[in-house]
């Protein structure tokens, strides 16, 4: 207990992660809101069309009907939805490809190497766009699309865990491991993964705003998630093919706009920072040595 | 006496490079050597001359590319399938003591865990009763690494832990990987007096890698001295190193300086730098700075002769 304290009293010297934490906390508590909005995600012609922002309707309401605010915290829930998806499945491949290729090498790990590198060198965004055009109704689930995205971005985050698992592998405590009799499976947990675990972590930040981003990019095409759930691409999607700029709503493309870049740097400096705060030397750069 | 393990013609051979540019590397050659129960015996020689690997191959941890390890009677393919029990029996200390103990987890936890792995105690209790035996052997107690982490002790500590970790299951053969080459010198002693108490009450074999000669010589019962993956003499270490036969081990044995200031080192000592060439050499390794090198050094490979109890590998002394 003392310990995590003592890890974020150092995190937050950098101001990088605390904007980025309370920019993410801020996020949460919009997505969290979605569960008490007055007004359902998916019907239209609820409220008046396209009043501007008002203290009844916080960003203003568009030309279909709907309340901005309270649609936006279905779509801050559901993008972080596909995001946790995604980055959970790709987690789950991307550690067993790394750890088994990394602890076992030879053949098995060529192989694998292989196989990722091959998904690595794919125009991911050209497959992923063909692939949901083809899947168009398969790909509109939530997980479906987690899944989709997991198995083209696993590959990045397999090599980064199986070179740090070839750097703890040769170390001797794990010799020393084998010698007092422990099991490949339980080096593998006990003495390796603790060594992963921040790489892991980090990884599983980058992989979410990477997913966010897919799908974006996928619903502003208007492929992916059903475009009448909310999500930030679905609903950036809306606005621009109902002309929002054209009949005068800015209110309805710059909420999923400006909330979706808040995302982005959240997410970013979170994960700079703390990779920062593992890399020994650059912790010392900013904490300094003595501390 | 029965021998513990035997070595034949063990040989390790590393390739680097890529598939086109492929260079071999001999990185232990043909070793051969017998241990017998409670007995020291010593593998000497510079860096990178194959101790380390020959070591690893011991213990499984590097796959001969030829050559036989025999353990107790068997071959180290019927142990692969008892690994458990092998391991049991063969154990290692390596040489950096901050490298042999996990930073994330406490001390006491791999000590538990071997005690565990291997069944050697049905309690807690009766566990830690076994670490602490095994412990003061070493001269540490429990309490001194019980929920402690490997930055809190110091190197000299962690050594003697890891020899009592190592200890921990009765070992037949002990692997001390340059044990002594990270402590300093009072502690360095009082290791090397535990191998020899543990040879003497215990009837533990020791494997001591070292190039420390000063150490070797105090403690061990017989030597080799090894040399770009070739052991060039074996024998009683009073034998190898008061009158050394091999023209490498005369330079190894001149290269220790006398505690007398008035006494200048009797001969220009001359390190090459080409290890690389001499891996990939025919015929003898050591020729290039051979003193007494002959024509026929540098094409054939010299046989292991055996002169006044000690094998030499050398062309001088072949009849």
């Amino acid at each position: 207990m003392k310990q995590i304290v003592r890890v974020f009293r150092d995190l937050f010297r950098d101001y990088r992660f605390t904007v980025a934490f309370i920019a993410l906390l801020f996020l949460l508590v919009l997505s969290l809101l979605s569960y008490v909005s007055p007004y359902d995600p998916v019907s239209i012609y609820q409220v008046p069309r396209g009043l501007p922002p008002s203290f009844e309707h916080p960003f203003g309401t568009n030309w279909l009907g709907q309340d901005v605010f309270w649609r936006l915290t279905f779509a801050v829930r559901n993008s972080l939805l596909i995001a946790v998806i995604t980055a959970f499945f790709s987690r789950i491949i991307a550690i067993i490809v790394g750890i088994v290729s990394g602890y076992k090498g030879g053949t098995l790990d060529r192989v694998l190497m292989t196989i990722g590198d091959t998904t690595m060198v794919l125009p991911i965004l050209i497959v992923l766009i063909v692939i949901s055009m083809i899947l168009k109704d398969w790909a509109r689930s939530f997980v479906n699309l987690g899944l989709l995205l997991a198995f083209f971005s696993w590959a990045w985050d397999a090599r980064v865990i199986r070179s740090q698992v070839l750097s703890v592998r040769e170390r001797d405590f794990v010799r020393v491991a084998v010698l007092s009799g422990m099991s490949t499976m339980k080096i593998v947990g006990k003495q390796l993964l603790p060594h992963v675990l921040p790489v892991i972590f980090t990884t599983f930040i980058n992989n979410m705003s990477w997913a966010i981003g897919m799908e974006i990019t996928l619903a502003y095409l208007g492929l992916g998630i059903d475009p009448t759930v909310p999500t930030l691409g679905t609903m950036l999607q809306r606005a621009i093919t109902r002309q929002a700029l054209f009949l005068g709503l800015w209110w309805w493309l710059a909420a999923p706009i400006v909330t979706a870049v808040l995302l982005f740097i959240a997410l970013y400096w979170l994960s700079v920072s703390i990779s920062e705060y593992l890399d020994p030397r650059a912790r010392f750069q900013r904490v300094g040595a003595g501390k | 006496m029965e021998d513990i393990l035997i070595l034949k013609n063990l040989t390790k051979v590393y390739s680097i490079g890529s598939l086109l540019f492929r260079s071999k590397i001999t990185a232990v050659d043909g070793v051969s050597f017998s241990l017998k129960r409670a007995e020291i015996f010593t593998l000497a020689g510079e860096s990178g001359c194959g101790k380390s690997t020959t070591a690893k191959m011991i213990l499984g941890f590097e796959e001969p590319t030829s050559g036989d390890i025999i353990f107790e009677g068997n071959s180290i393919q019927w142990w692969k399938k008892r690994k458990k029990d092998f391991l049991r029996k063969v154990q290692a200390v390596f040489q950096n003591p901050f490298e042999s103990f996990n930073p994330l987890l406490t001390v006491d936890d791999i000590f538990f865990e071997t005690v565990m792995n291997y069944g050697l105690a049905n309690s807690r209790n009766e566990a830690e009763k076994l670490i602490d035996e095994k412990l003061q052997l070493v001269g540490l107690k429990f309490e001194d690494i019980n929920g402690r982490y490997q930055s809190e002790l110091s190197g000299g500590q962690l050594q003697r832990a890891s020899i009592a970790r190592s200890l921990l299951s009765n070992p037949s053969l002990l692997i001390a990987d340059e044990p002594v080459s990270m402590v300093d010198a009072s502690l360095r002693m009082s290791i090397v007096n535990l191998f020899a108490k543990l040879r003497d009450q215990l009837g533990v074999s020791v494997i001591y890698i070292t190039h420390d000669l000063a150490t070797a010589y105090y403690v061990s019962d017989r030597i080799a001295i090894m040399f770009r993956g070739n052991i060039v003499e074996t024998g009683p270490v009073d034998k190898v190193l008061i009158d050394p036969k091999h023209p490498y081990t005369q330079l190894l044995c001149e290269s220790i300086p006398d505690p007398d200031p008035e006494k200048k080192w009797s001969r220009e000592i001359t390190v090459s730098d080409t290890e690389y060439e001499e891996y990939l050499k025919e015929g003898c390794r050591f020729a290039g700075r051979c003193p007494y090198v002959k024509e026929i050094c540098r094409h054939e490979k010299p046989d292991d002769v055996l002169v006044d109890g000690v094998l030499v590998k050398c062309h001088i002394y072949k009849k």
